[in-house]
């Protein structure tokens, strides 16, 4: 098998893609310098991305645990329920899934980084890696 | 497209088209000339493959989910023959059962 078969995966380098970081920063400094925006204003897009996170999606799970009318809205309609709990929503649709004894759900995106971004912040590397988009779908119990 | 009626229903056996599309479409091959049963539809919404081309005049395309039986997917594989891969599919790529073109 040549080498180019072996792709490398999009964004599997927790320590971040040296190259393109180097690339934002210039960017980033030559945007500033030219007054086109602020320090601030990119802090604050950061932190704006940031601010969602899994522990939302902790406390939405926690809340279905113990109350099962939430937990009826929540499988029946994702998004406004979600909303309900003050959480700013944006994708068009929720659609929620329920683990049981006898059914686990493994959730992948097959073209790339669908996620609920909106309210569980930015997909975990191994998410949008191709090994973890090509083997969920194929052997989601593991492969032996 | 204009209609409020979907050309599929819950339960309806459906084949996945096998439209040749590059690109950023949402239909991994492995799906492609696959048979599967609609178990919901999500709405319509705006097709991807012309958002992610930057042309946001299109009709809105109807989705809907798929359920597949995973040991009819991956042959190679051992599967319980109750997992299923459910997959989110837009109205165009569907055709019912055993029309004339299938695959």
């Amino acid at each position: 098998m040549p080498h180019d078969d072996h792709q490398a995966i999009v964004v599997e380098d927790e320590a971040g893609n040296i190259e393109g970081q180097i690339v934002v920063n210039a960017l980033q400094e030559v945007l500033i310098a030219k007054g086109l925006v602020t320090a601030q204003e990119v802090t604050a897009a950061i932190a704006k991305l940031e601010s969602p996170g899994f522990h939302q999606g902790a406390e939405i799970v926690a809340k279905a645990w113990t109350d099962p009318a939430f937990k009826s809205a929540l499988l029946a309609d994702g998004r406004s329920t979600i909303q309900s709990l003050g959480m700013a929503v944006t994708e068009a649709r929720i659609i929620v899934v329920e683990n049981t004894p006898d059914q686990h759900n493994l959730i992948t995106c097959t073209l790339c980084s669908c996620y609920p971004r909106s309210i569980l912040g930015q997909p975990p590397s191994w998410y949008i890696s191709k090994a973890y988009r090509a083997l969920g779908p194929r052997t989601p119990q593991g492969s032996s | 497209m204009t209609s409020n009626v979907t050309r599929f229903s819950t339960g309806d056996r459906v084949r996945v088209r096998a439209l040749g599309k590059a690109g950023h479409v949402r239909i991994p091959h492995y799906i492609r000339g696959q048979v599967g049963e609609v178990v919901q539809y999500c709405g319509r919404y705006l097709n991807p493959e012309d958002l992610s081309l930057g042309k946001t005049n299109g009709q809105a395309v109807d989705l809907y989910r798929v359920s597949f039986p995973q040991s009819q997917l991956w042959s190679n594989e051992p599967h319980p023959p109750q997992d299923r891969l459910v997959l989110e599919v837009y109205d165009h790529w569907l055709e019912t059962q055993g029309a004339a073109n299938a695959p």
